[in-house]
């Protein structure tokens, strides 16, 4: 399948792309596509069983592909990677803070590491988080 | 005083939903029959694998004959198949061998190889082109686009792939408009906030993947006028729906994109089209696509798309006058017997009742002869009626 459903108390249906197909898609996507249901959508069903269902699902998204597959980046030896990912989110965090929140721990965790170059990147992204 | 607006429940659209949203959490692939060749959708890489197999066997036979030749399936139509079970135009077994060496095929297998060398290039890099471009990379040898073009199905049916999974795209005419969520690469589109314009449909339909749809119907319009209409009422928004034009026939990026909308969403399809033998000919390109690309059909065609209107009994039952009626031309005569002689016609009683009717009233009418009614007719009485009533064929 590659679309979840969602059963609205009055007879409609949300469709929602699977997660298996989530997980090919580039680092960054999972975390706009769950901030743009969230931010635009969710509201808009108006159906409070299928919007907790939905933000369920979207939590399972973060949690069982979005998150662990930046982690595993940032737990790796190659610093060149990491600063490129640490871009992309810098990017991402200057137009759509909150779909870059979700990471605000892993980046505090950066925030330790022994490149500069990289915790001062993470800072920045940090910083456009809190701002 | 202002009019109360009616408001329609849509019951049968809302009941063929439920059961194509059943039947769709038991999804069966369509099996195609033994005798009819069957065509992948690929990614770029399982393209490049099936060309470097077809270069290997061509310098094989080189090697151990000296006489190499290509033999691809025909696409003559006497080769081309309607199966009834699924509905749809498809292509036979019958092959055709083209060599190197002989006279007669030696220009059609230089085309052919360019385009391979072209269909390389373009998997490598990543990159599409349309069939145009590809005609202009070498208009010496090519000399027509219609020369090109052939070129490019042949290539496409030699690698028993889609033409798109070559990356050689045509343009495409196609808008959408509605309840519908897409993502293409990494920005979403919401296809309710375009304006009245809507989304123009992407040739590079590889890059775009549906991501979330709350519709409970299709609806594809034969013209932009009637689309506007619908558009300008915001139609969407009262009745769930996406909305879909190619301002025409179906081109391939409008069909695939309806292939794949239907499909991975489960929805029911109807069809707007004129009430003339034109706009039948519309709706049965949609539904069990073209001859011409009877090689695609499986990723190209709508089998469970349904005939909404203008039905040509519609005109009485929308009383609609005679002053917005129009005669049969002789053309037209010619076209709806040549439909009538369609197998595909001939398994569909309703279809062909309503044929039969326009022949007999001599008679067809233009979907803008609802406007008679006025310009929400369409939009607020007789779409919404319909898909309550179930009034389809």
């Amino acid at each position: 399948m590659d679309i979840k459903l969602f059963y609205k108390d009055d007879g409609g249906v949300i469709q929602l792309i699977e997660l298996e197909k989530i997980k090919d898609w580039s680092i960054e996507m999972p975390f706009i596509f769950v901030e743009y249901i969230r931010s635009n959508k969710l509201r808009s069903y108006r159906d409070p069983k299928v919007e907790a269902e939905i933000s369920q699902y979207l939590n399972e998204i973060l949690n069982k592909t979005a998150i662990p597959k930046v982690k595993q980046i940032f737990g790796e030896s190659n610093q060149e990677e990491i600063l490129s990912i640490l871009s992309i989110f810098e990017e991402l965090s200057e137009t759509n803070t909150r779909a870059v929140t979700p990471i605000q721990n892993l980046l505090e965790n950066l925030t330790k590491h022994t490149n500069k170059t990289i915790v001062s990147q993470a800072r920045k992204v940090l910083a456009n988080i809190k701002e | 005083m202002a009019k109360k607006q009616q408001h329609y429940d849509l019951k049968e659209t809302k009941i063929l939903f439920k059961e194509y949203i059943n039947k769709g959490t038991e999804k069966k692939e369509i099996r195609l029959p033994e005798s009819t060749v069957k065509i992948d959708d690929l990614n770029r890489k399982n393209v490049l694998d099936r060309l470097y197999k077809l270069v290997d066997n061509v310098i094989d036979k080189i090697n151990k004959t000296g006489r190499p030749s290509i033999k691809l399936p025909s696409r003559s139509s006497s080769n081309i198949i309607w199966d009834e079970e699924n509905d749809l135009l498809l292509l036979g077994q019958q092959l055709q061998e083209k060599q190197f060496h002989t006279l007669t095929s030696v220009a059609d297998i230089t085309r052919l190889m360019r385009i391979l060398e072209i269909v390389h290039e373009l998997l490598v890099k990543d990159l599409h082109a349309t069939k145009r471009e590809v005609f202009y990379t070498d208009v010496k040898l090519f000399d027509e686009q219609k020369i090109s073009d052939k070129s490019i199905e042949d290539a496409a049916i030699m690698l028993y792939t889609t033409r798109n999974s070559t990356h050689i795209v045509a343009t495409a005419n196609g808008t959408c408009i509605g309840r519908l969520r897409i993502r293409d690469k990494n920005d979403i589109i919401d296809l309710e906030g375009l304006g009245s314009g809507g989304w123009k449909i992407s040739p590079f339909l590889d890059n775009i993947e549906i991501i979330e749809s709350d519709a409970e119907f299709i609806l594809a319009i034969e013209k932009e006028a009637a689309m506007m209409r619908f558009a300008e009422d915001r139609f969407w928004r009262k009745y769930p729906c996406i909305l879909l034009t190619a301002g025409g026939v179906g081109d391939i990026a409008t069909r695939m994109f309806l292939k794949r909308l239907s499909k991975e969403l489960n929805l029911p399809v109807f069809s707007l089209v004129d009430s003339d033998p034109y706009g039948h000919y519309i709706h049965s390109v949609y539904l069990r696509g073209s001859k011409r690309l009877s090689y695609e059909s499986p990723f190209l065609a709508t089998p469970n798309i349904k005939l909404l209107g203008v039905l040509t009994r519609d005109l009485d039952t929308y009383k609609i006058p005679e002053v917005a009626r129009l005669k049969l031309e002789k053309v037209d005569v010619k076209r709806i017997k040549d439909l009538l002689n369609e197998e595909f016609v001939k398994r569909n009683k309703a279809w062909e009742e309503d044929l039969r009717l326009s022949l007999k009233m001599n008679v067809k009418a233009e979907i803008q002869a609802l406007s008679t009614h006025g310009f929400e007719f369409l939009t607020e009485k007789y779409l919404p009626e319909k898909l309550t009533t179930g009034d389809w064929i």
